[in-house]
Protein backbone atom coordinates (compact mmCIF):
# COMPACT_ATOMS: atom_id res chain seq x y z
CA UNK A 1 0.00 0.00 0.00
CA UNK A 2 1.02 3.57 -0.55
CA UNK A 3 0.00 6.66 1.41
CA UNK A 4 0.46 9.76 -0.65
CA UNK A 5 0.27 13.48 -0.08
CA UNK A 6 -0.18 15.22 -3.42
CA UNK A 7 0.48 18.96 -3.80
CA UNK A 8 -0.67 19.69 -0.25
CA UNK A 9 -1.27 23.31 0.69
CA UNK A 10 -2.32 24.50 4.11
CA UNK A 11 -2.54 27.80 5.98
CA UNK A 12 -3.98 28.78 9.32
CA UNK A 13 -6.70 31.45 9.28
CA UNK A 14 -5.88 32.98 5.91
CA UNK A 15 -2.28 33.69 6.91
CA UNK A 16 0.78 32.80 4.87
CA UNK A 17 0.62 29.11 3.93
CA UNK A 18 2.43 26.71 6.25
CA UNK A 19 2.60 24.10 3.51
CA UNK A 20 2.71 25.01 -0.15
CA UNK A 21 2.59 22.22 -2.73
CA UNK A 22 4.15 19.47 -0.62
CA UNK A 23 4.42 15.94 -2.05
CA UNK A 24 5.26 12.93 0.07
CA UNK A 25 4.79 9.18 -0.33
CA UNK A 26 4.94 6.50 2.33
CA UNK A 27 5.09 2.79 1.48
CA UNK A 28 3.82 -0.13 3.58
CA UNK A 29 6.46 -1.76 5.73
CA UNK A 30 8.88 1.14 5.25
CA UNK A 31 9.99 3.79 7.71
CA UNK A 32 10.43 7.27 6.28
CA UNK A 33 12.00 10.09 8.28
CA UNK A 34 10.69 13.67 8.17
CA UNK A 35 12.71 16.51 9.62
CA UNK A 36 12.99 20.29 9.38
CA UNK A 37 13.30 23.34 11.57
CA UNK A 38 10.57 24.39 13.99
CA UNK A 39 7.61 25.93 12.22
CA UNK A 40 8.15 24.34 8.82
CA UNK A 41 4.89 22.40 9.04
CA UNK A 42 6.12 18.89 9.89
CA UNK A 43 3.38 18.24 12.45
CA UNK A 44 0.78 19.93 10.25
CA UNK A 45 1.69 17.59 7.39
CA UNK A 46 1.43 14.63 9.80
CA UNK A 47 -2.01 15.74 10.90
CA UNK A 48 -3.14 16.17 7.30
CA UNK A 49 -1.91 12.67 6.40
CA UNK A 50 -3.93 11.26 9.29
CA UNK A 51 -6.99 13.35 8.31
CA UNK A 52 -6.98 15.25 11.61
CA UNK A 53 -6.79 18.34 9.40
CA UNK A 54 -8.07 18.84 5.88
CA UNK A 55 -5.67 20.50 3.46
CA UNK A 56 -6.75 23.71 1.75
CA UNK A 57 -5.20 22.40 -1.46
CA UNK A 58 -4.10 18.99 -2.67
CA UNK A 59 -5.20 15.49 -1.68
CA UNK A 60 -4.28 12.62 0.59
CA UNK A 61 -4.51 9.30 -1.22
CA UNK A 62 -4.24 5.68 -0.17
CA UNK A 63 -3.34 3.52 -3.16
CA UNK A 64 -4.55 6.28 -5.42
CA UNK A 65 -7.98 6.62 -3.79
CA UNK A 66 -9.14 9.22 -1.30
CA UNK A 67 -8.61 7.96 2.27
CA UNK A 68 -11.85 6.90 3.99
CA UNK A 69 -13.61 9.53 6.06
CA UNK A 70 -15.68 7.07 8.13
CA UNK A 71 -14.88 3.88 10.03
CA UNK A 72 -11.51 2.92 11.46
CA UNK A 73 -8.77 5.27 10.28
CA UNK A 74 -5.98 3.20 8.69
CA UNK A 75 -3.62 6.14 9.24
CA UNK A 76 -3.02 6.52 12.96
CA UNK A 77 -1.25 9.52 14.50
CA UNK A 78 0.75 9.45 17.72
CA UNK A 79 2.27 12.69 18.94
CA UNK A 80 4.73 13.86 21.58
CA UNK A 81 2.41 14.29 24.53
CA UNK A 82 0.44 11.16 25.23
CA UNK A 83 -1.56 12.71 28.06
CA UNK A 84 -3.45 14.86 25.53
CA UNK A 85 -4.30 11.81 23.42
CA UNK A 86 -6.28 9.95 26.09
CA UNK A 87 -9.47 10.52 28.04
CA UNK A 88 -8.34 11.46 31.56
CA UNK A 89 -11.47 9.87 33.06
CA UNK A 90 -10.93 6.48 31.45
CA UNK A 91 -8.69 3.79 32.88
CA UNK A 92 -5.89 2.45 30.67
CA UNK A 93 -7.74 -0.84 30.04
CA UNK A 94 -10.70 0.98 28.54
CA UNK A 95 -8.46 3.32 26.54
CA UNK A 96 -6.74 0.34 24.90
CA UNK A 97 -9.84 -1.79 24.39
CA UNK A 98 -11.54 1.12 22.65
CA UNK A 99 -9.27 0.23 19.73
CA UNK A 100 -8.75 -3.53 20.10
CA UNK A 101 -7.77 -6.35 22.46
CA UNK A 102 -3.98 -6.70 22.18
CA UNK A 103 -2.30 -10.05 22.76
CA UNK A 104 0.46 -10.71 25.29
CA UNK A 105 3.28 -10.61 22.75
CA UNK A 106 2.40 -7.07 21.69
CA UNK A 107 2.19 -5.95 25.33
CA UNK A 108 5.56 -7.50 25.95
CA UNK A 109 7.13 -5.93 22.86
CA UNK A 110 6.18 -2.48 24.16
CA UNK A 111 6.99 -3.24 27.78
CA UNK A 112 3.42 -2.71 28.93
CA UNK A 113 2.20 -4.37 32.13
CA UNK A 114 -1.35 -5.59 32.65
CA UNK A 115 -1.38 -3.93 36.08
CA UNK A 116 -1.45 -0.54 34.37
CA UNK A 117 -4.88 -1.34 32.89
CA UNK A 118 -6.49 -0.59 36.22
CA UNK A 119 -4.92 2.88 36.49
CA UNK A 120 -5.86 6.31 35.20
CA UNK A 121 -3.58 8.10 32.68
CA UNK A 122 -2.14 10.48 35.28
CA UNK A 123 -1.03 7.48 37.34
CA UNK A 124 1.49 6.45 34.67
CA UNK A 125 4.73 8.21 33.77
CA UNK A 126 5.07 10.00 30.44
CA UNK A 127 7.07 7.12 29.01
CA UNK A 128 4.61 4.50 30.20
CA UNK A 129 1.66 6.40 28.78
CA UNK A 130 3.42 6.88 25.44
CA UNK A 131 3.81 3.09 25.18
CA UNK A 132 0.06 2.76 25.79
CA UNK A 133 -0.72 5.40 23.12
CA UNK A 134 1.42 3.51 20.61
CA UNK A 135 -0.16 0.18 21.49
CA UNK A 136 -3.62 1.64 20.95
CA UNK A 137 -2.58 3.07 17.59
CA UNK A 138 -1.43 -0.37 16.42
CA UNK A 139 -4.91 -1.87 16.12
CA UNK A 140 -5.34 -4.58 13.45
CA UNK A 141 -6.74 -2.08 10.93
CA UNK A 142 -3.75 0.25 11.09
CA UNK A 143 -1.77 0.42 7.83
CA UNK A 144 0.24 3.56 8.45
CA UNK A 145 1.56 5.24 11.58
CA UNK A 146 2.48 8.90 11.82
CA UNK A 147 4.97 9.09 14.70
CA UNK A 148 5.40 12.79 15.54
CA UNK A 149 8.31 13.25 17.98
CA UNK A 150 7.02 10.22 19.89
CA UNK A 151 10.15 9.72 21.98
CA UNK A 152 11.51 13.25 22.32
CA UNK A 153 10.54 13.53 25.98
CA UNK A 154 11.77 10.05 26.91
CA UNK A 155 15.14 8.90 28.17
CA UNK A 156 17.50 7.19 25.69
CA UNK A 157 16.79 3.67 26.99
CA UNK A 158 13.02 4.05 26.67
CA UNK A 159 13.50 5.65 23.24
CA UNK A 160 15.61 2.77 22.01
CA UNK A 161 13.19 0.13 23.38
CA UNK A 162 10.16 1.76 21.79
CA UNK A 163 11.78 2.21 18.39
CA UNK A 164 13.10 -1.34 18.31
CA UNK A 165 9.56 -2.56 19.00
CA UNK A 166 8.14 -0.32 16.27
CA UNK A 167 10.71 -1.44 13.69
CA UNK A 168 9.69 -5.04 14.48
CA UNK A 169 5.97 -4.34 14.16
CA UNK A 170 6.46 -2.42 10.93
CA UNK A 171 8.26 -5.36 9.34
CA UNK A 172 5.93 -8.05 10.71
CA UNK A 173 2.65 -6.34 9.90
CA UNK A 174 3.75 -4.39 6.85
CA UNK A 175 2.93 -1.04 8.47
CA UNK A 176 4.40 2.13 6.96
CA UNK A 177 5.76 4.62 9.48
CA UNK A 178 6.45 8.33 9.06
CA UNK A 179 8.97 9.24 11.77
CA UNK A 180 8.87 13.00 12.41
CA UNK A 181 11.78 14.25 14.51
CA UNK A 182 14.38 16.94 15.07
CA UNK A 183 16.84 14.24 16.04
CA UNK A 184 18.81 13.35 12.91
CA UNK A 185 20.81 10.72 14.78
CA UNK A 186 17.57 8.96 15.70
CA UNK A 187 16.20 9.16 12.14
CA UNK A 188 19.51 7.80 10.88
CA UNK A 189 18.90 4.74 13.06
CA UNK A 190 15.24 4.07 12.35
CA UNK A 191 14.45 5.46 8.88
CA UNK A 192 15.57 4.13 5.53
CA UNK A 193 15.48 7.63 4.12
CA UNK A 194 14.82 11.08 5.56
CA UNK A 195 13.22 14.03 3.82
CA UNK A 196 13.60 17.62 5.02
CA UNK A 197 10.69 20.03 4.98
CA UNK B 1 33.48 26.61 47.44
CA UNK B 2 30.05 25.23 46.76
CA UNK B 3 27.26 27.73 46.28
CA UNK B 4 24.63 25.09 46.86
CA UNK B 5 25.00 22.00 49.00
CA UNK B 6 22.18 19.52 49.30
CA UNK B 7 22.44 16.83 51.94
CA UNK B 8 20.12 13.85 52.05
CA UNK B 9 17.17 15.64 50.54
CA UNK B 10 13.93 13.70 50.56
CA UNK B 11 10.66 14.95 49.08
CA UNK B 12 7.56 12.97 49.91
CA UNK B 13 3.89 13.30 49.15
CA UNK B 14 1.15 12.40 51.56
CA UNK B 15 -2.36 11.36 50.72
CA UNK B 16 -5.05 9.34 52.40
CA UNK B 17 -6.68 6.30 50.90
CA UNK B 18 -10.37 5.41 51.17
CA UNK B 19 -9.90 4.08 54.71
CA UNK B 20 -8.23 7.35 55.79
CA UNK B 21 -4.90 5.59 56.05
CA UNK B 22 -1.94 7.83 55.43
CA UNK B 23 0.07 6.86 52.37
CA UNK B 24 3.52 8.35 51.88
CA UNK B 25 5.32 8.31 48.56
CA UNK B 26 8.97 9.36 48.48
CA UNK B 27 9.59 10.98 45.12
CA UNK B 28 13.09 12.20 45.93
CA UNK B 29 15.14 10.01 48.27
CA UNK B 30 18.37 10.82 50.07
CA UNK B 31 19.78 13.04 47.36
CA UNK B 32 23.09 14.74 48.11
CA UNK B 33 24.84 17.01 45.66
CA UNK B 34 26.80 20.24 45.48
CA UNK B 35 27.54 22.78 42.79
CA UNK B 36 30.30 25.41 42.76
CA UNK B 37 30.68 28.82 41.13
CA UNK B 38 31.64 28.62 37.48
CA UNK B 39 30.39 25.06 37.26
CA UNK B 40 27.64 23.53 35.14
CA UNK B 41 26.01 20.50 36.71
CA UNK B 42 23.67 18.49 34.51
CA UNK B 43 20.85 16.64 36.22
CA UNK B 44 19.75 13.79 34.02
CA UNK B 45 17.11 11.13 34.44
CA UNK B 46 14.05 9.46 32.90
CA UNK B 47 10.72 11.23 33.18
CA UNK B 48 9.40 10.84 36.70
CA UNK B 49 12.88 10.54 38.21
CA UNK B 50 12.32 13.62 40.38
CA UNK B 51 14.47 16.18 38.56
CA UNK B 52 11.97 19.03 38.52
CA UNK B 53 10.86 18.24 42.06
CA UNK B 54 14.46 18.62 43.19
CA UNK B 55 14.63 22.06 41.54
CA UNK B 56 11.37 23.12 43.15
CA UNK B 57 12.64 21.93 46.54
CA UNK B 58 15.71 24.17 46.16
CA UNK B 59 13.48 27.12 45.26
CA UNK B 60 11.03 26.39 48.09
CA UNK B 61 8.22 26.05 45.56
CA UNK B 62 6.96 22.55 46.37
CA UNK B 63 3.23 21.86 46.24
CA UNK B 64 1.48 22.18 49.64
CA UNK B 65 1.05 18.42 50.16
CA UNK B 66 4.78 17.78 49.69
CA UNK B 67 7.18 17.46 52.58
CA UNK B 68 10.91 18.06 52.22
CA UNK B 69 13.49 16.52 54.56
CA UNK B 70 17.27 16.87 54.76
CA UNK B 71 19.32 20.04 54.70
CA UNK B 72 20.31 22.52 52.05
CA UNK B 73 22.90 25.25 52.28
CA UNK B 74 23.35 28.29 50.08
CA UNK B 75 26.71 30.04 50.34
CA UNK B 76 27.25 28.22 53.63
CA UNK B 77 23.99 29.36 55.21
CA UNK B 78 21.06 27.09 55.89
CA UNK B 79 18.52 27.35 53.08
CA UNK B 80 15.20 27.14 54.90
CA UNK B 81 11.81 28.53 53.90
CA UNK B 82 12.47 32.18 54.96
CA UNK B 83 15.89 32.10 53.30
CA UNK B 84 14.37 30.69 50.13
CA UNK B 85 11.72 33.41 50.07
CA UNK B 86 14.42 36.06 50.48
CA UNK B 87 16.82 34.64 47.88
CA UNK B 88 14.33 33.53 45.25
CA UNK B 89 14.41 35.73 42.16
CA UNK B 90 17.54 37.57 43.13
CA UNK B 91 20.35 35.24 44.17
CA UNK B 92 18.68 31.98 43.13
CA UNK B 93 16.83 31.88 39.84
CA UNK B 94 14.75 29.15 38.24
CA UNK B 95 14.12 29.08 34.51
CA UNK B 96 10.91 27.07 34.46
CA UNK B 97 10.14 24.29 32.04
CA UNK B 98 7.27 26.07 30.31
CA UNK B 99 7.57 29.44 28.59
CA UNK B 100 3.94 29.86 29.69
CA UNK B 101 5.38 31.25 32.93
CA UNK B 102 5.95 34.60 31.23
CA UNK B 103 3.24 37.12 32.04
CA UNK B 104 0.91 37.19 29.01
CA UNK B 105 -0.24 40.75 29.79
CA UNK B 106 3.14 42.47 30.02
CA UNK B 107 5.67 43.26 27.33
CA UNK B 108 9.05 41.59 27.29
CA UNK B 109 10.71 44.90 28.23
CA UNK B 110 8.46 45.36 31.27
CA UNK B 111 9.11 41.83 32.49
CA UNK B 112 12.84 42.28 32.05
CA UNK B 113 12.72 45.48 34.13
CA UNK B 114 10.64 43.74 36.82
CA UNK B 115 13.17 40.93 37.09
CA UNK B 116 15.99 43.46 37.46
CA UNK B 117 14.11 45.61 39.98
CA UNK B 118 13.09 42.66 42.12
CA UNK B 119 16.75 41.73 42.45
CA UNK B 120 17.59 45.31 43.46
CA UNK B 121 19.46 46.14 40.24
CA UNK B 122 16.97 48.34 38.37
CA UNK B 123 17.59 49.02 34.69
CA UNK B 124 17.59 52.78 34.53
CA UNK B 125 20.21 53.57 31.90
CA UNK B 126 18.77 54.26 28.45
CA UNK B 127 19.33 51.30 26.20
CA UNK B 128 19.85 48.93 29.14
CA UNK B 129 16.93 46.74 28.08
CA UNK B 130 18.09 46.58 24.47
CA UNK B 131 21.57 45.67 25.61
CA UNK B 132 20.28 42.94 27.94
CA UNK B 133 18.29 41.47 25.05
CA UNK B 134 21.12 41.69 22.54
CA UNK B 135 23.28 39.46 24.72
CA UNK B 136 20.83 36.67 23.93
CA UNK B 137 20.53 37.41 20.20
CA UNK B 138 17.23 39.24 20.61
CA UNK B 139 16.54 42.42 18.63
CA UNK B 140 15.73 45.64 20.58
CA UNK B 141 12.21 45.59 19.07
CA UNK B 142 11.46 42.43 21.06
CA UNK B 143 11.20 44.61 24.19
CA UNK B 144 7.90 46.03 22.97
CA UNK B 145 6.29 42.70 22.12
CA UNK B 146 4.05 40.41 24.18
CA UNK B 147 5.07 36.80 24.96
CA UNK B 148 2.46 35.16 22.68
CA UNK B 149 4.14 36.67 19.61
CA UNK B 150 7.47 34.99 20.42
CA UNK B 151 8.61 31.62 19.12
CA UNK B 152 9.53 28.96 21.70
CA UNK B 153 13.22 29.63 21.23
CA UNK B 154 12.84 33.41 21.60
CA UNK B 155 10.66 33.08 24.71
CA UNK B 156 13.26 30.81 26.23
CA UNK B 157 15.97 33.39 25.54
CA UNK B 158 13.81 36.11 27.09
CA UNK B 159 13.72 34.04 30.28
CA UNK B 160 17.51 33.70 30.09
CA UNK B 161 17.84 37.48 29.72
CA UNK B 162 15.59 37.96 32.78
CA UNK B 163 17.78 35.55 34.73
CA UNK B 164 20.90 37.45 33.69
CA UNK B 165 19.26 40.74 34.69
CA UNK B 166 18.52 39.36 38.16
CA UNK B 167 22.23 38.75 38.72
CA UNK B 168 21.54 35.40 40.41
CA UNK B 169 24.52 33.37 41.69
CA UNK B 170 22.72 30.08 41.23
CA UNK B 171 20.70 29.35 38.10
CA UNK B 172 18.48 26.30 37.73
CA UNK B 173 17.25 25.64 34.19
CA UNK B 174 14.47 23.07 33.93
CA UNK B 175 14.42 21.35 30.50
CA UNK B 176 15.58 24.51 28.68
CA UNK B 177 15.56 22.83 25.27
CA UNK B 178 12.08 21.29 25.33
CA UNK B 179 10.39 21.78 21.98
CA UNK B 180 13.32 23.61 20.39
CA UNK B 181 15.09 22.65 17.19
CA UNK B 182 18.81 21.90 17.11
CA UNK B 183 19.90 25.50 16.37
CA UNK B 184 17.85 26.99 19.19
CA UNK B 185 18.86 24.22 21.58
CA UNK B 186 22.54 24.91 20.91
CA UNK B 187 21.97 28.65 21.36
CA UNK B 188 20.17 28.23 24.70
CA UNK B 189 22.82 25.87 26.04
CA UNK B 190 25.57 28.28 24.97
CA UNK B 191 23.82 31.04 26.94
CA UNK B 192 23.74 28.79 30.01
CA UNK B 193 27.44 28.10 29.61
CA UNK B 194 28.07 31.85 29.51
CA UNK B 195 26.36 32.12 32.92
CA UNK B 196 28.94 29.71 34.34
CA UNK B 197 31.74 31.59 32.62
CA UNK B 198 30.45 34.73 34.35
CA UNK B 199 31.00 32.96 37.69
CA UNK B 200 27.52 31.64 38.40
CA UNK B 201 26.69 28.10 39.41
CA UNK B 202 24.38 26.45 36.89
CA UNK B 203 22.22 23.37 37.32
CA UNK B 204 20.69 22.25 34.06
CA UNK B 205 17.94 19.66 34.12
CA UNK B 206 17.64 17.92 30.79
CA UNK B 207 16.85 14.61 29.20
CA UNK B 208 18.83 15.69 26.13
CA UNK B 209 22.11 14.17 27.24
CA UNK B 210 24.20 15.01 24.14
CA UNK B 211 23.19 18.70 24.33
CA UNK B 212 23.78 18.88 28.10
CA UNK B 213 27.17 17.21 27.79
CA UNK B 214 28.39 19.99 25.52
CA UNK B 215 28.33 22.43 28.44
CA UNK B 216 28.32 20.33 31.62
CA UNK B 217 31.30 19.67 33.88
CA UNK B 218 29.58 16.93 35.85
CA UNK B 219 26.47 14.83 35.34
CA UNK B 220 24.29 13.52 38.15
CA UNK B 221 21.97 10.72 37.08
CA UNK B 222 18.70 10.31 38.91
CA UNK B 223 16.55 7.22 38.75
CA UNK B 224 13.28 6.89 40.62
CA UNK B 225 14.18 9.71 43.00
CA UNK B 226 17.69 8.55 43.85
CA UNK B 227 21.13 9.53 42.67
CA UNK B 228 22.37 6.42 40.89
CA UNK B 229 25.56 7.88 39.51
CA UNK B 230 27.71 10.95 39.37
CA UNK B 231 30.04 11.14 36.43
CA UNK B 232 32.47 13.61 34.92
CA UNK B 233 31.09 14.90 31.63
CA UNK B 234 34.28 13.93 29.81
CA UNK B 235 33.76 10.27 30.77
CA UNK B 236 30.92 10.11 28.24
CA UNK B 237 33.10 9.22 25.26
CA UNK B 238 33.46 6.32 22.80
CA UNK B 239 31.74 3.23 24.22
CA UNK B 240 31.44 4.62 27.73
CA UNK B 241 34.13 2.46 29.32
CA UNK B 242 35.28 5.42 31.44
CA UNK B 243 31.85 5.62 33.09
CA UNK B 244 31.71 4.16 36.58
CA UNK B 245 28.02 3.28 36.81
CA UNK B 246 26.20 0.64 34.78
CA UNK B 247 23.16 2.90 34.45
CA UNK B 248 25.27 5.68 32.95
CA UNK B 249 26.79 3.23 30.50
CA UNK B 250 23.36 1.86 29.50
CA UNK B 251 22.03 5.38 28.90
CA UNK B 252 25.09 6.33 26.88
CA UNK B 253 24.95 3.22 24.71
CA UNK B 254 21.20 3.58 24.10
CA UNK B 255 21.68 6.93 22.34
CA UNK B 256 21.07 6.72 18.61
CA UNK B 257 24.46 8.32 17.92
CA UNK B 258 26.10 5.49 19.89
CA UNK B 259 24.90 1.89 20.01
CA UNK B 260 21.10 2.49 20.09
CA UNK B 261 21.08 -0.60 22.31
CA UNK B 262 18.18 -1.57 24.54
CA UNK B 263 20.19 -3.41 27.16
CA UNK B 264 18.65 -3.23 30.60
CA UNK B 265 20.90 -1.74 33.23
CA UNK B 266 21.73 -3.63 36.37
CA UNK B 267 19.72 -2.29 39.29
Amino acid sequence: MRLEAAAIGFGFGGGAPVLDGVDLALESGRILGLTGKSGQGKSTLGRILARHLLPTRGRVLIDGAASPSTGFNPVQLVHQTAIFAVNPRWKIGRIVSEAFAPDESLLQAFGIRRQWFDRFPHELSGGELQRVALLRALAPGTRFLIADEITSMLDPIAQSEIWHALIDVSAKRDIGILAISHDLALLGRVAERTVTL
Amino acid sequence: MSVLEIERLTVSFHRRDGLRRRITTDCVRDVSLAVARGEVLALFGASGAGKSLLAHAVMGLLPPNALAGGTMRFDGHVLDAPAQAALRGNRIALIPQSVGHLDPLATVGQQLRWAARRAGRPMTAPGAVAEALSRFDLAPAVAGTFPHTLSGGMARRVMLAMTMASGADLVLADEPSNGLDADNTARVFRCLKSFAEAGKAVIVISHDLPAALKIADRVVLLDRGQVVAEERADAFTSDGEALCAGYARSIWNALPQNGFSRACHEA
